[in-house]
């Protein structure tokens, strides 16, 4: 198109009789007129930043948004095994990057994410895994929890053998024996480790390393992962911790989850703030208890989720804060315990505000049991001196290795964020950097960032921030409810209390999506351009006819999604 | 009601296809381009344009060069209408009916030194589409003050110790006055609305006029890159109402505004600037009054003050 | 057919016979007539043109240029005040190099107001770029309007017919309306080139800004095709003599052959100057007539040609430069500068705002000629009342 030229009139012989256009003005190139320059650069859409996990969120709101359920559901299974469990526990970090957040709501990206798993099960989709590749090599991981099932799936997509040791009877780890059935029905977590055992993931149940299985039986594996969790229930460390009807709020799960009724009495306290107290709470009160929780600190410090927290309220759950125990005493068939009153100081270093002492006298409560939740501690005795731990954590770099060449961690027991996503993501750059030094024939190289390029979100630099959403293009909508159980039916047992968002729902929910530094081939600058320098390309999206384009500006600011920018134009500066 | 995302100009676009062509000399972000490229897609190739002085005398391209693919009939700046009028004259006497005249005028050539023979044109209810592309002053010839000019307003002859002292004319009023068939207003941030217009437009026989936002960064004081932005805004804070008369009577809002305040549109551009707070408290006043007499001809709100 | 009809149905029948496709006029005194027949023309179906009724002279003009411009022969015609307003689309009309024709009947601009006739309005036009054709009488203004057509599309300019008000526009004259055949003869439709007009099928841009790299060879051209109409006028003139019997020419002789004083003037004083030098070659006195219908182009050569072979020049005119002069003598001026030993030119302004020339006026100009050696002022006012 700019190949025509100015035309060549040099005299009145070759001029017209009167003023009548030879030819077009394409000669002209405006490009010259630029200084600022469109780029098309699509990045990653905060969702998907923010999941610990590694999912492209946005890839798979976009599939689903499109029709296509199944690559929307195959899209989360690149970066996780555990969508029905991760859309139903997960504490969605990547609804509160959303930037439609900063417009209405955030988008329900978990509920749509639990639409796609379930629709998933129920039209019978499975995992397509590679073969497994001709050498010999197995990786050992130990653990069953969601580090070290992500590691064994990602490993068994590289062609790689795992063999998963879980100490308990059954798989899941955390998921099985800490996270109520109310939360995540155990069918649930059952059907997505099928589908892992299903392409060829070895797993062994009641093999404890380090008691069924010595350590160094570990040694035929060229590469270990470690992830055995945080199961060890921490003390108050106040006077009649150690009597009777004092149970860590870890451990109460864990029978309720393997089919026990600890015998919790009528009136529960359950003592901290944590997601594990919530937990406690909530599952002794479908036991039948009137439960109290304690807090040291008020509402605010809590570390539980705060949707966690309603829910419980909601449920009956009476929460008293400002009260340190300060110690336990037996009286009768009870326990009474004793409270100091606080006060919130100034913020400490992780931002919560600190408390002292308020002064005035003591509270005492009367209970029949005590369900402690001021947190847990992994415990990893059983993996070899040489593996460096601090602070109760085995320490890793972020790829998982750890001190030893041939061991690796992640999961609780390697991490301060405590989440089903953060194991997740765990295992799932472990299992990278095990099939890469496997590859390399030789104690784990150095990963680097390049190891992630094929299903890494698009950009690999900072998100679009809500200001490069043109929201002019969206108009407000409502986000989607989610469906729960009565309250009623909730007290009567463990059912699960979300039920779903139907097909319906879902796909109105989808409509709300920005797409954040994504390019849905809107049209807008095609559109909007005053100077046609826009054009389509053969696969949808767009290039800038630079010898026209003059900068103006235009397609970067009603691009809706952040996707063009405008540079300062080297090449036409000089 | 349509607003928001345009329609997408389909998956064989062509900017090859399209009846205006890169390379013309329109300033960066011009509004008056943008619109000519949106109209002559939705009007296509069987139109004959008639443009008066106005900037886009100097867009499309000096002798011996053309930027446009449809014959174009450059007449001096008062005489769109009857130049048009001629021209329609000439094809009906060649049986060529079926080609559409399109006259193209800014806004001094329309509501200033053009307005007689607009108005010719449209009493006799000559069979053309007349549009007026809306910069809000005399652009070319260097930002000064029109009858399109908005009250407050800063140009090269209303200085801002003396900014203009009149409300902008009511264009789209003069010309139902006329009992025009059809008359409207529309701005190239709402695409799909403005090809709607066009294309009503094109449906009708006799006098059509539509009245084309057109901002001017470069007149405006503004960030070429807010072009459709403040195009959008005009219409959200009710500046310039999207809408539609038919025969001077029916009128038809065609976009629901958001209800912006002026002070957010006024801010975005320098020939607002030096305005005080009394100023766009009056400024806004007028524009709630117009909006709501607005309403009340298109039949959806009493009006009473 | 002979019809008894006044000068501005003249116009009106000649519109027609020359199939005019687009008309567009506004009314003004003392040119109604023209248009209210030629609405009856239309009305009644005599005439298939596209009548568009403008509201003012000035969007005549330009309604003029646009449909001249998609090929259609387009006719206007005005007077005085509406010539005035048109002026700035009279240069576009030409630089346009659009075949438009239109009346304009002299009449003297206001103020004070005055519906009379006077030549200035049209004179002041003169570098408009218009072909302008001076008519004597009602048959001259229906023939001219035909044979402009013709010289308009030929060269691709402009032309406009003149003629005094009242004195030619209101006054019945016997004239011969040609048979439609013989105005076909002389004007068939008009011819269009490629790359000259509004075409769908070829589509261009006219008209549009033209840098200083082209001005002057665009101005060139049309100066060129300016000089070119002469010859195309002749050539119109020829062939309509062989269809009706009626010869025209740039400049028309009376008894010029050895006269000593000769007499240039246009219009219907052209008439009354005929009867004059009947009256003095009948007392002997060496006097003779030229009269000017062709005013622009200027026929150089041919006023020349007749002018250097007499003793005296008297011109007179019914207009005046300010200033200046007689606008017609201003030009004979000129024309003559050049001319080793050329005579001088007398200047004489008479008739203006419609006061009547007579045959006294006239033997008037022609005894202050023979009277006075030299010309002692470039202007002499005739019958101006002390």
């Amino acid at each position: 198109m700019a190949s025509e030229k100015p035309l060549c009139l040099k005299g009145e012989k070759d001029l017209p009789e009167l003023v009548v256009s030879l030819g077009s003005m394409l000669w002209h190139r405006t490009g010259s007129w630029r200084y600022l320059r469109p780029e098309y650069r699509e990045k990653p859409a905060p969702c998907g930043h923010a999941c610990p996990a590694g999912n492209d969120v946005e890839k798979f709101l976009r599939l689903a948004s499109e029709g296509d359920f199944d690559g929307a559901w195959r899209t989360i299974l690149a970066a996780s095994p555990l969508p029905g469990v991760c859309g139903r526990v997960c504490f969605h970090p990547c609804e509160k990057a959303c930037n439609r957040g900063r417009y209405d709501r955030p988008m329900a990206i978990q509920a749509i994410e639990r639409f796609l798993a379930d629709q998933a099960s129920v039209r019978g989709l499975a995992i397509e895994a590679p073969p497994i590749g001709s050498s010999p090599d197995r990786v050992a991981i130990i653990g069953s929890g969601p580090a070290g099932l992500s590691c064994a799936y990602h490993l068994r997509l590289a062609g790689i053998k795992p063999v998963v040791f879980e100490a308990e009877g059954a798989l899941g780890g955390v998921l099985r024996h800490g996270i109520p059935a109310y939360r995540l029905p155990k069918d649930v977590l059952d059907r997505e480790i099928a589908m892992l055992a299903a392409i060829g993931i070895e797993f062994q149940t009641g093999r404890r390393v380090g008691k069924d299985v010595p350590w160094e039986a570990m040694g035929e594996y060229p590469a270990v992962f470690a992830a055995a969790g945080a199961h060890r229930g921490r003390r108050l460390g106040i006077a009649g911790e150690d009597g009777g009807g004092v149970l860590g709020g870890l451990e109460f799960l864990r029978q309720v989850a393997l089919g026990l009724r600890p015998d919790i009495g009528k009136r529960v306290c359950v003592i901290g703030g944590g997601n594990t107290a919530i937990d406690a709470a909530r599952t002794a009160l479908r036991l039948g208890a009137q439960v109290t929780m304690v807090y040291r600190r008020s509402k605010a410090e809590m570390p539980a989720h705060p949707e966690e927290v309603e829910e419980a309220e909601r449920e009956g759950v009476e929460i008293r804060f400002l009260l340190a125990p300060a110690g336990v005493a037996r009286e009768g068939d009870g326990i009474v315990v004793e409270f100091q009153r606080m006060a919130l100081g100034d913020p400490g270093a992780d931002g919560r505000r600190t408390i002292v002492p308020a002064g005035g006298r003591n509270v005492f409560i009367r209970f029949d049991s005590i369900l402690v939740a001021a947190g847990e501690d992994a415990d990893f005795s059983f993996l070899p001196p040489a593996v460096r731990a601090e602070k109760g954590q085995v320490v890793v770099d972020e790829w998982g290795r750890t001190s030893e060449p041939r061991v690796f961690a992640g999961g609780d027991m390697a991490m301060s964020s405590r989440t089903v996503a953060h194991a997740i993501g765990s295992g799932r750059r472990a299992a990278m950097a095990i099939a890469r030094a496997l590859a390399a024939g030789g104690p784990a190289e150095p990963a680097t960032e390049a190891a992630e390029t094929a299903e890494a979100p698009p950009g690999g630099v900072e998100p679009v921030p809500f200001e490069a959403v043109n929201t002019a293009y969206f108009e407000h909508a409502e986000r989607c409810r989610m469906p729960v159980l009565s309250m009623a039916e909730r007290l009567k047992g463990f059912a699960e209390i979300n039920l779903g968002i139907s097909a319906d729902a879902a796909r109105a929910e989808l409509k709300r999506c920005f797409h954040c530094g994504r390019c849905t081939a809107c049209d807008n600058c095609l559109i909007f351009c005053p100077d046609m320098s826009v054009r389509r390309r053969p696969d949808g999206k767009y290039e800038i006819d630079y010898d026209f384009c003059k900068g103006c500006g235009v397609c970067g600011q009603e691009c809706p999604r952040g996707v063009v920018e405008m540079k300062l134009d080297k090449e036409r500066r000089q | 009601m349509s607003r928001g995302v345009a329609e997408t100009m389909g998956a064989g676009h062509r900017v090859e296809d399209e009846l205006f062509l890169p390379g013309h000399l329109g300033c960066q972000g011009c509004g008056g381009a943008l619109a000519m490229r949106m109209v002559l897609q939705a009007m296509g190739p069987k139109t004959m344009l008639v443009i008066p002085a106005c900037c886009w005398a100097i867009i499309e391209g000096p002798f011996p060069y053309t930027g446009l693919k449809v014959p174009v009939l450059n007449v001096p700046f008062e005489t769109a209408g009857a130049a048009a009028a001629g021209l329609r004259a000439a094809l009906d006497a060649k049986g060529k009916t079926d080609i559409h005249v399109l006259a193209w005028a800014g806004d001094g050539g329309t509501y200033d030194i053009g307005l007689q023979s607009l108005s010719g044109a449209v009493e006799r209810n000559d069979n053309i589409l007349y549009v007026c592309y809306d910069n809000e002053a005399y652009m070319n010839t260097g930002v000064q003050r029109s009858g399109a000019t908005p009250e407050g307003s800063w140009t090269t002859t209303t200085p801002v110790r003396t900014p203009k002292d009149r409300p902008k004319k009511n264009m789209i009023e003069i010309l139902a006055a006329h009992r025009i068939p059809y008359a409207a207003t529309a701005t190239i941030a709402f695409p799909d609305d403005l090809a709607a217009k066009v294309h009503r437009a094109k449906e009708i026989r006799g006098a059509r006029f539509l009245l084309i936002f057109a901002p001017c960064p470069t007149g405006w004081r503004m960030d070429s890159r807010y072009m459709i932005t403040i195009s959008r805004m005009a219409v959200d804070c009710n500046v310039f109402p999207l809408y539609e008369v038919f025969d001077g009577d029916r009128y038809h809002i065609t976009v629901e505004p958001k209800g912006v305040p002026v002070r957010e549109y006024f801010q975005m551009q320098g020939r607002f600037r030096h305005l005080g707070d009394r100023e766009i408290e009056q400024a806004q006043k007028r524009v709630d009054f117009e909006w709501r007499r607005l309403l009340h001809k298109a039949m959806q709100e009493p009006f009473g003050m | 057919m002979k019809k008894v009809i006044m000068g501005n149905h003249a116009v009106s029948y000649g519109v027609r016979l020359a199939r005019a496709e687009v008309i567009a006029a506004y009314p003004i005194t003392p040119q109604t007539q023209i248009v209210e027949e030629l609405s009856e023309m239309c009305s009644d179906g005599r005439l298939k043109a596209k009548f568009v009724k403008v509201e003012s002279e000035h969007s005549a003009m330009a309604c003029c240029i646009g449909a001249a411009s998609a090929g259609a022969r387009a006719f206007t015609a005005t007077s005085s005040q509406g010539l005035a307003l048109m002026h700035e689309l009279l240069h576009w009309a030409s630089a346009a190099r659009l075949p438009i024709v239109m009346t304009n009947v002299n009449r003297a601009l206001g103020p004070g107001w005055n519906i009379w006739t006077e030549q200035t309005d049209s004179l002041a036009q003169r570098d408009t770029g218009w072909v302008q054709l001076y008519c004597e009488d009602n048959q001259e203004v229906l023939d001219s309007t035909l044979m402009a057509f013709r010289v308009a599309e030929a060269v691709r300019l402009p032309v406009m017919i003149v003629y005094d008000a009242f004195f030619l526009s209101h006054t019945y004259e016997p004239v011969d309306i040609p048979s439609q055949e013989d105005a076909d003869a002389l004007l068939p439709p008009r011819k269009l080139e490629k790359g000259t007009f509004m075409d769908i099928e070829d589509p261009r841009t006219f008209s549009n800004m033209t840098p200083p790299d082209y001005f002057m060879e665009m101005r060139f051209k049309l100066e060129r095709a300016m000089r070119r109409a002469k010859d195309e006028f002749g050539r119109a003139a020829g062939e309509w003599k062989k269809l009706t019997g009626r010869d025209y020419a740039a400049i028309e002789t009376y008894r010029c052959g050895d006269a000593e004083t000769v007499l240039v003037a246009a219009s219907t004083a052209v008439s009354t100057a005929r009867v004059v030098v009947d009256s003095l070659r009948g007392k002997g006195r060496k006097v003779g007539l030229l009269k000017m219908r062709m005013f622009r182009p200027f026929p150089y050569r041919e006023v020349v040609d007749v002018l250097r072979r007499t003793r005296k020049v008297a011109v007179l005119d019914r207009n005046i430069s300010f200033g200046s002069g007689g606008i017609f003598a201003t030009e004979i001026k000129a024309a003559l500068s050049n001319v080793p030993g050329h005579p001088p030119v007398y200047g004489y302004i008479a008739g203006l705002g419609g006061r009547d020339i007579t045959p006294g006026t006239i033997e008037e100009i022609f005894d202050r000629t023979d009277r006075n050696g030299v010309p002692d002022d470039p202007i002499t006012w005739i019958g101006l009342k002390p």
